[in-house]
């Protein structure tokens, strides 16, 4: 009744990342007919040959973190003509496992892998919304079905999407896991990342590893001094607030207590 | 577009942005009057993430997470790969629950692998559509049995592993959850019926016009064989030897005595040789040229139902041997989940410093993760060599070969469109080739 039969248009842009968000995208699985029924996919190269950079689209989904310059410029121009852009997954998100180079310096870090870094032209690694002006987030490694479900179906509904936005402990909670931070004293990130997994991996007898990113406005220096009154090393605590998300300044904030991170700029 | 139909003139072949592949490259390839093929240039532009990099620095316990944001559809692969690293270097030998597990979780996302590929990236080339989504509507049957079969095997490492992407429960010698008796038997249920699915799927692949063309490199694999009682060893993804239709035969460990990769200016990715300075195929055919043996009696039926005889040196036959992968995927999937009956393990590491090497079959080819790790167990050195790179420079080849063989015959779009299948039947992922 709500839902006009008007097809989305939708373009799909990849930059530094493992494409595994783009492939939760095409499998989609069950919902796969529904979305195809409603979407014309204007650009997507790893599902469409050809396809227009052009648009206009209805929306635009980002796939990965920037890491070179070529990358803001095409983003810049993508997000002129969207109507909605969403960075999907947590390299677009908040940088991603890619942004744990950030913490080395770009020259050292292209001399470890190349011999000849000439034409290596890598910067250190952002994300999206570090240079465009965002219409949300939808968080995940790979990104959530559940908020990629609100956010196809609010565009066609007209309504504002509402995403996940508390934190992994009040999945556990929901859950009724027994808390892996206070019972066992494993140094879970539950508290500080964003929701929105079901408390997967409590809910596999281990430590959330913030693979998320961080929730907003979470208060990570303090979770880091509880990890250091359980006895976790200074370096240790450095490393869980920088394998997802320090680009962030919620993580970065519980990382340079115990480590020094560089500024993204 | 100015096309001259004179076939005696030159040709180039420029493509940017290739489309329905994991990962970013474009192709040149230029021909010259009278046939000559002048440049072929795979084009991986696909920015370094350097994963070899931050890994420096990282813990033992952290690498296997790290590792499968390398490639979305092999996160498993990857995963394992780091796991078997980090206990060689530890001296760690995981219980045999654990590998057949590990071997469960790999054959599914093999199975999982190859049926996208199939589906979503070849076939819409040799039906005329830019994307599957296109096919959709016409192909109702096929997007039926796509679902059906992702599903199916989906379902086993989102219950043995929390989520088919990036699972969480797999960890250093062993697994944090086990599924019960009652889910594994759900599972092979689950996949005994959509079975019959990847058989048609193998007669649908059988059907399709496949290029001529005779690769001219090695095939190179991991093989494993048969011990004790056993009457035949297995099909073989996590352990074995590595070897090759060159006559090959190495342990693991001197997989640096044989191989050697080198950088091009024009690529982000380094590309391997044999040291004898041939190239080599990994991959579905590659594994089912040199361990047709090992697969299941009814695959060895359905291979000859098909015409499949090996060996099989066409490149685009790779597509053939995937279809017959998934349809023996299955059988030992269904195998597996009926037999591991999971006991209570609980995973503990001695932390040791020394260096681990270890080599597994992902979907595309070998993947080899090579660590140096310290007494905390914080890594110092690590080495990643992903399928797609070692299928580079047999890749150029064989593009050589076709420009070579169809060049003067074809016109503009019809050698393009080759070009296209060729680098696709290797299902090449230029993410886990950069990395």
């Amino acid at each position: 009744m709500l839902v006009k039969k008007k097809k989305l248009r939708l373009g799909v842009f990849k930059y530094s990342c493992c494409a595994g968000c783009e492939f939760e995208l095409i499998y989609f699985q069950k919902y796969i007919r529904e979305t195809f029924d409603n979407v014309d996919i204007i650009y997507f190269r790893m599902a469409k040959s050809g396809g227009s950079e052009e648009g206009p689209f209805d929306l635009v989904l980002i796939d990965g973190a920037i890491t070179e310059a070529w990358q803001v410029d095409q983003l810049k121009r993508v997000r002129q003509v969207a109507r909605f852009l969403l960075p999907i997954g947590s390299c677009a998100v908040n940088g991603g496992i890619p942004a744990i180079k950030n913490h080395t310096s770009e020259l050292d870090m292209e001399k470890r892998v190349y011999q000849d870094i000439t034409h290596v032209h890598s910067i250190k690694t952002h994300p999206v919304d570090d240079y465009v002006q965002v219409d949300g987030y939808i968080k995940g490694c790979p990104m959530g079905r559940k908020d990629l479900y609100e956010a196809f179906t609010s565009l066609l509904l007209g309504k504002r999407p509402s995403f996940v936005n508390y934190s992994v402990c009040v999945e556990c909670k929901i859950k009724g896991n027994t808390c892996v931070l206070i019972s066992y004293g494993w140094p879970c990130m539950g508290p500080v990342t964003n929701g929105g997994c079901g408390a997967l991996c409590p809910s596999y007898n281990r430590a959330c590893y913030a693979c998320w990113g961080p929730m907003e406005d979470a208060n990570a220096p303090a979770l880091a001094r509880q990890f250091e009154k359980m006895g976790l090393a200074p370096d240790d605590i450095f490393r869980r607030f920088t394998q997802y998300g320090s680009t962030k300044p919620e993580f970065r904030r519980g990382a340079e207590l115990y480590g020094s991170t560089t500024q993204p700029f | 577009m100015d096309r001259q139909p004179n076939p005696f003139n030159s040709k180039t072949i420029s493509i940017d942005y290739l489309a329905r592949t994991e990962g970013e490259s474009g192709l040149m390839v230029k021909i010259a009057e009278g046939g000559d093929v002048q440049e072929i240039k795979l084009k991986i532009f696909e920015p370094p993430r350097f994963f070899e990099g931050f890994l420096v620095g990282r813990k033992y316990s952290e690498a296997g997470d790290i590792v499968s944001r390398i490639c979305g559809i092999c996160p498993i692969s990857h995963l394992t790969t780091s796991l078997q690293a980090v206990e060689d270097a530890m001296g760690i030998m995981p219980s045999p629950q654990t590998r057949r597990l590990r071997r469960l979780m790999c054959v599914s996302q093999v199975v999982a692998s190859h049926i996208i590929h199939l589906y979503m990236f070849v076939l819409p080339d040799y039906f005329g559509y830019p994307g599957f989504a296109e096919m959709m509507p016409e192909f109702k049957k096929e997007t039926d049995y796509l679902l059906a079969m992702k599903e199916a095997v989906n379902n086993v490492a989102e219950k043995i592993g929390g989520r088919p992407l990036n699972p969480v429960s797999m960890v250093v010698n062993g697994f944090t959850k086990l599924p019960d008796r009652e889910t594994m038997l759900s599972l092979a249920e689950g996949i005994r019926a959509v079975l019959p699915m990847a058989y048609e799927t193998a007669m649908m692949m059988s059907r399709l016009p496949y290029p001529d063309l005779e690769t001219e490199g090695e095939f190179a694999a991991l093989r494993k064989e048969a011990s004790g009682e056993e009457e035949r060893g297995e099909y073989a993804f996590n352990e074995g030897r590595l070897v090759s239709s060159g006559g090959l035969n190495l342990d693991i460990h001197d997989y640096f005595a044989a191989f050697c990769e080198q950088e091009q200016g024009y690529a982000q990715a380094k590309k391997s040789f044999l040291k004898t300075g041939n190239t080599y195929m990994s991959g579905a055919l590659a594994r089912v040229n040199l361990k047709f043996d090992q697969l299941h009696d009814e695959t060895k039926k359905l291979a000859q139902e098909i015409g499949f005889s090996r060996p099989d040196r066409n490149p685009f036959h790779n597509n053939l041997a995937q279809a017959l992968e998934i349809y023996d995927g299955m059988l030992e999937s269904i195998r597996l989940l009926s037999e591991i009956d999971p006991k209570k393990e609980v995973p503990s590491v001695d932390i040791r410093a020394g260096e681990g090497v270890a080599i597994t079959e992902a979907p595309r080819g070998l993947l080899m993760h090579r660590y140096v790790i310290d007494r905390r167990g914080v890594i110092e050195e690590a080495n990643l060599i992903t399928p797609t790179s070692q299928n580079f420079a047999n890749i150029e080849r064989d593009l050589h070969l076709l420009a070579a063989r169809y060049g003067q015959s074809d016109d503009h779009e019809a050698l393009r469109l080759k070009c296209e299948q060729l680098i696709r039947a290797y299902d090449p992922c230029f993410s886990c080739s950069v990395h």
